[in-house]
């Protein structure tokens, strides 16, 4: 009876009207506030004018909580008090006043008990039951059954200013989720929303949470498309809330919805963490808080898309056609919608058999490096037209990086001018920062060819030596870019070992082959996902026909 | 320490120098860090040296850092020096050129004449 109501004022008269009139004929309920002072909550009385009369009585004069009143006693103290007569000595000695005193008397106060109302070891207030008139005086047994029943009614009212905190801090705690920008549901162990704030309504197209509250589990999903970041369709079985509950660990989920009606599309990061049951651990809820990225994933979007635009306007569409010497080229992109990586490479006619073949990379990625891969591109072309020796080209480059106002972008170039001599061909190579090109002979010997000379933008001054050699019919020469041999670093690189290796095996094969050989084990050595853009750039000459 | 993923910066100061102990990748996502390690760090040291001998790697973007520190360095007034990192960064500063640009000492202690 005492545990039914959880609300405390209720519980209060309940627990008051109990004891009328078999154990009392007046009975008051007093509670300590928190600041300190004594209130009665409830009055119960066999004659209700004296309840009513005693209520307004203590509104005026309220009990001293220092004082000698038997209920202040007892609250300071915690010890039951039991007052087997009160004569009126006793209750003048005790009242609040003259009116009080008066009160007590006419109304015949004959013996009362006092019991604290205790619950989780703190006093919460006193429970007062008295005896009017000619009634019996109360005894040591009937202390005993008050203090029981007081024990009884503070553990109620714990439980009901327990539940009214709770409450009052579950309702704080909505408001707050209400009102939050992200979008939050809660779904319970069978998939159900059991909640959501008005963010999530707007983000799932719903007019109020209570639409989302009220839908089928898994009805909510079928009103989107689900995709992740590599456009996999996606199923509510994927969702971290889903998989939390299905007892799995769930990190941050990357998606973009599509609404199937409006093929309008957002890309969320999805978020979830369990609400566990306290005592056995199972988990009881999902909270989901949905993270709206659109407008930053569409301009990072936009921005890569220009990278994207800009780096394959920066390498030519097609190579030019030189009369006996064949020459093939191959790009990979790191990743799909790569950032510009920055290598570049050109082969350009210098005069009239001459030409001009060049590999670089520039540092750092997207628009910026693609901006000085255009500067760095036609800063040579400019050069070579000019008639400029490899070295005397980079030296050009090296100045127009350095004049330009950040002064700070660096960049690596390999040159390689071809001139016809007779049956073979002169190559002249000039190196800046970039790794040598390799030469491989009939036989599949590999060596490399130039000497090491410094980046270009950042040191002066530079340091480049031209090296020339002979490329005779059937021989070959690479030039590649560090994303190549550097694949799969640091743990597992391609390495220049295993790139030699992969050359010597080029006399047997067509030069596309070699490009594609070489793209495929920088590839596998990535483990499928390039860290940095690869560049190839390949010639091989075909003897008597050289350059004719 | 400064760390992130793959990276990890190990400060040690002695009294005429600051050695930065970088471990792991410098590249383009832990240079950053680098950066403003060896600024506030760095900045009241009278040596600064880079120990790279747990460096495993670097790339273009960690050279620029590197050269910059090394620029910075020489403006204010201050040594600045190398270790020898693994094959991989030892093998990009002789590529470059990086390498008989900077000082490169033996030991983070060595002293300098």
């Amino acid at each position: 009876m005492l545990a039914t109501s959880l609300d405390p004022a209720t519980t209060m008269g309940d627990v008051a009207r109990l004891t009328v009139p078999r154990l009392a004929d007046l009975c008051v309920i007093d509670l300590l506030d928190e600041d300190g002072s004594i209130r009665d909550v409830a009055v119960a009385a066999t004659d209700e004018q004296i309840a009513r009369e005693l209520e307004e009585l203590r509104g005026r004069h309220q009990l001293d909580a220092d004082g000698e009143h038997p209920v202040a006693c007892v609250i300071r103290s915690g010890d039951p008090m039991l007052l087997p007569e009160m004569p009126s000595t006793l209750l003048r000695s005790i009242a609040q006043g003259s009116e009080h005193a008066k009160f007590m008397i006419d109304n015949g106060y004959r013996s009362a008990v006092v019991a604290p109302l205790q619950a989780r070891e703190r006093t919460l207030g006193a429970l007062s039951v008295l005896r009017l008139g000619s009634g019996l005086s109360y005894g040591e047994e009937d202390l005993e059954l008050v203090c029981e029943l007081a024990r009884r009614a503070a553990l109620a009212i714990d439980n009901a200013r327990l539940f009214s905190d709770l409450r009052r801090v579950e309702q704080r705690l909505e408001a707050i989720l209400v009102n939050l920008a992200e979008a939050i549901t809660v779904i319970d162990e069978q998939g159900r929303t059991v909640f959501a704030n008005q963010a999530a309504a707007d983000l799932l197209g719903a007019a109020t949470p209570g639409d989302l509250t009220k839908a089928q589990p898994g009805s909510i999903m079928q009103r989107f498309q689900v995709l992740d970041e590599q456009g996999q369709e996606l199923d509510l079985e994927a969702m971290p809330g889903q998989r939390l509950l299905a007892g799995e660990d769930a990190g941050p989920l990357l998606v973009r919805n599509i609404v199937r009606a409006t093929g309008e599309e957002r890309w969320l990061i999805v978020r979830s963490s369990p609400v566990n049951d306290p005592e056995t651990g199972r988990i009881l809820f999902a909270v989901n808080v949905f993270e709206n990225i659109t407008e930053i994933k569409r301009a990072q979007l936009a921005e890569s898309l220009i990278a994207h635009t800009l780096q394959r306007a920066l390498l030519p569409a097609r190579l030019p056609e030189i009369a006996g010497i064949e020459v093939q080229a191959l790009y990979a992109a790191a990743g799909e919608f790569n950032e510009v990586g920055g290598d570049f490479y050109d082969v350009m006619p210098q005069g009239e058999d001459r030409w001009m073949m060049m590999i670089g990379d520039v540092c750092g990625k997207g628009p910026r490096a693609a901006g000085v891969t255009a500067l760095a591109r036609h800063t040579l072309r400019a050069a070579a037209m000019s008639g400029q020796s490899p070295a005397g080209m980079l030296s050009t480059l090296h100045e127009a990086l350095r004049s330009q106002p950040q002064g700070t972008d660096l960049c690596t170039v390999c040159l390689v001018m071809l001139e016809r001599e007779s049956e073979d061909v002169k190559l002249t190579v000039a190196l800046a920062g970039h790794p040598a090109p390799l030469l491989i002979d009939r036989e599949g010997n590999v060596k490399e060819i130039g000497r090491y000379g410094t980046l270009l933008g950042v040191i002066d001054p530079v340091r480049i030596e031209q090296r020339e050699v002979f490329l005779e019919a059937g021989e070959t020469l690479l030039l590649y870019t560090d994303g190549v041999s550097e694949a799969g670093a640091p743990n597992s690189p391609l390495g220049e070992r295993r790139l030699h290796e992969l050359c010597a095996n080029a006399p047997s094969m067509t030069l596309q082959k070699l490009l594609e050989q070489i793209e495929l084990a920088a590839r596998a050595r990535s483990g499928g996902k390039l860290r940095d853009d690869i560049a190839l750039l390949a010639l091989r000459c075909d003897g008597a026909k050289a350059m004719r | 320490m400064a760390e992130q993923d793959h990276f990890r910066i190990e400060i040690r100061n002695s009294p005429d120098r600051v050695v930065l102990c970088l471990h792991g990748e410098l590249d383009l996502a832990s240079a950053p860090l680098l950066q403003q390690e060896i600024e506030s760090a760095g900045a009241d040291a009278g040596m600064i040296v880079l120990d790279l001998k747990e460096l495993q790697f670097i790339d273009s973007t960690g050279l620029r850092i590197v050269l910059a520190a090394n620029e910075r360095s020489q403006e204010r007034g201050q040594e600045f020096a190398l270790t020898r990192g693994s094959q991989q960064v030892q093998r990009l500063l002789r590529i470059t050129g990086v390498g008989e640009h900077l000082r490169i000492i033996a030991s983070p202690d060595e002293i300098l004449v």
